[in-house]
């Protein structure tokens, strides 16, 4: 007879098991009262007899878990993601691969979803009254609704460019896996920026107004390192070219990110201005202000503006810091 | 008389194209669903990036678009095969037509997806930038477009002189696309 893996020859025999089982009988307690010995065995052996039988039913009733639902991960809470997007990023991706990235469609993905999505509200929240702040009043409640708003607005514009990026470079990744991660990436960029909020708090009080720009910009930066850094694993895990995908949806992310959060500005606001629109009208664009708040953070200013308005190079006229406080708000 | 040319020897200065990585990927798509790709993803990535300039600009965009990736193809791939036949390469022109349509599929993949941030720019973005940007979007996918065709086309070729003359077809494909972007953008009044 052909033997198989599983046949008698080819498994392994626990000398120790066997010998235990045959044994067991003898080792019954063997007490010097003897004549409470042999009830006592008896009852040992109704006990064990009824445990046996309430184990098989309960089997009947219930199959005993496989190792893939013993190894499934914890429900997807908010505070369960806020652990595993920034401790244990690894530990995320195995979700998703179990929810979306290997096209298995999981029946946690609307519970996943909703909570990165709360993740992402509360702490973009958090972030953008720590950054209203620097003004206060109406600006921190202003700001605690437009970073959440910058935050959902680039991935709904972005998500259709991820999607595009992996078919382009032949990723095998379903689209419900590639929003969860984007939205994963989004929920870690707030988580850090939430982080980071504290420390901008504490700086508000020594920093003038253009520093504060800067400042803003720079725990943007780190957040965004740390969310492209997931979501660049995440492409790069599954089969194909994620690795260029990742690069691509990264660079997306950032200029999306980047203009929607220039559109949706004033974020930093001087303390003096008294009247705080919600949004600006549209004009100019990210890569020019940054520019200019750098020059301005090192006291270079440009000579043309300190031509044609010369009250933003602080003229002493009466009146022009309350012009000047309202050209620029960022 | 039929002449047999000896297999050129493995190539020791480029290595050969990893079959084991690609294979792990997604299947190409078929040589249809590629062509309906190359049309409609510019044509669609050409309306979107206008949204914010009128119906007028959109069609204008819609047309050129599909225009400056074809055009370009059709006028490189020619140069192409003209460079594997004088490095004596085995490429033969079908291949060559099969690897260009399969690459501007792609191309024509990865526009439909920028086509929504497109329209999200052409409407918020109104500075020297957004040209600009555009400009950057068209240059990097070509380039993508390019390299990917160059990819495919040399995926079973080993001679060294083959490799290098499509090197050099690399630089004349993107100038050929540099050149038909700088009429095509006159064309349209992108640069007044």
């Amino acid at each position: 007879m052909a033997q198989t893996w599983n046949s008698p020859a080819f498994l392994p025999v626990d000398s120790d098991l066997s010998d235990e089982a045959t044994a067991a009988p003898d080792r019954t307690p063997v007490s010097p009262r003897e004549p409470l010995a042999k009830p006592l065995a008896e009852a040992h052996e109704r006990t064990a007899t009824s445990e046996a039988s309430a184990i098989s039913s309960r089997e009947v009733t219930k199959p005993a878990p496989s190792v893939e639902e013993l190894r499934a991960p914890r429900r997807p809470t908010p505070l369960v993601l806020v652990e595993e997007l920034l401790r244990e990023p690894a530990q995320f991706l195995n979700r998703l691969d179990r929810t979306g990235l290997d096209k298995r469609a999981g029946s946690t993905t609307p519970e996943l979803a909703r909570s990165l999505v709360a993740v992402v509200t509360v702490t973009g929240a958090l972030f953008g009254g720590a950054v209203g702040m620097f003004r206060g009043g109406i600006q921190t409640a202003y700001c605690a609704t437009k970073v959440p708003l910058v935050l959902l607005v680039t991935l709904a514009v972005s998500a259709p460019a991820f999607l595009g990026l992996a078919r382009a470079t032949r990723t095998d990744i379903s689209a419900r896996g590639l929003v969860l991660l984007a939205l994963g990436a989004c929920a870690r960029f707030g988580l850090v920026l939430a982080g980071l909020a504290p420390v901008l708090w504490l700086l508000e009080t020594s920093m003038g107004y253009h520093r504060m720009i800067i400042a803003t910009v720079l725990a943007c930066a780190i957040a965004g390192a740390t969310a492209g850094s997931l979501l660049f694993r995440g492409l790069a895990r599954a089969r194909g070219n994620g690795g260029l995908a990742g690069i691509g949806a990264v660079l997306v992310f950032a200029l999306v990110g980047g203009h929607a959060s220039w559109m949706l500005r004033p974020f930093v606001v001087r303390p003096r201005t008294e009247h705080v629109p919600f949004l600006r009208p549209v004009e100019s664009d990210l890569a020019a202000s940054v520019a200019q708040s750098t020059r301005s953070a090192a006291e270079i200013y440009d000579t043309a503006v300190q031509r044609s308005e010369p009250w933003r190079a602080g003229s002493g006229q009466p009146g022009s810091e309350d012009r000047r406080d309202t050209q620029e708000q960022e | 008389m039929a002449t047999h040319t000896a297999p050129s020897p493995p190539s020791t200065f480029f290595p050969p194209v990893e079959a084991s990585a690609d294979a792990r990927a997604l299947p190409l798509p078929s040589a249809r669903d590629a062509a309906a790709l190359a049309l409609l993803g510019p044509a669609v990535f050409g309306a979107a990036s206008a949204v914010g300039h009128g119906a007028r600009a959109m069609a204008l965009g819609g047309a050129l678009a599909p225009a400056l990736f074809l055009g370009g193809a059709a006028l490189a791939a020619p140069t192409l095969y003209l460079a594997t036949s004088l490095g004596g390469g085995q490429v033969s022109a079908e291949h060559i037509a099969r690897s260009t349509l399969s690459s501007l599929g792609t191309v024509g993949t990865l526009l439909l997806g920028f086509a929504i941030p497109a329209a999200f720019f052409s409407v918020t973005l109104h500075t020297a930038s957004a040209p600009a940007l555009l400009v950057a979007v068209l240059v990097l996918t070509g380039t993508t477009g390019v390299l990917t065709t160059l990819v495919r086309t040399l995926a079973k070729e080993r001679s060294d002189s083959v490799r290098f003359l499509c090197a050099g077809w690399v630089a004349v494909a993107l100038l050929l696309g540099g050149r038909l972007l700088s009429t095509l953008g006159h064309t349209a009044g992108l640069w007044s």
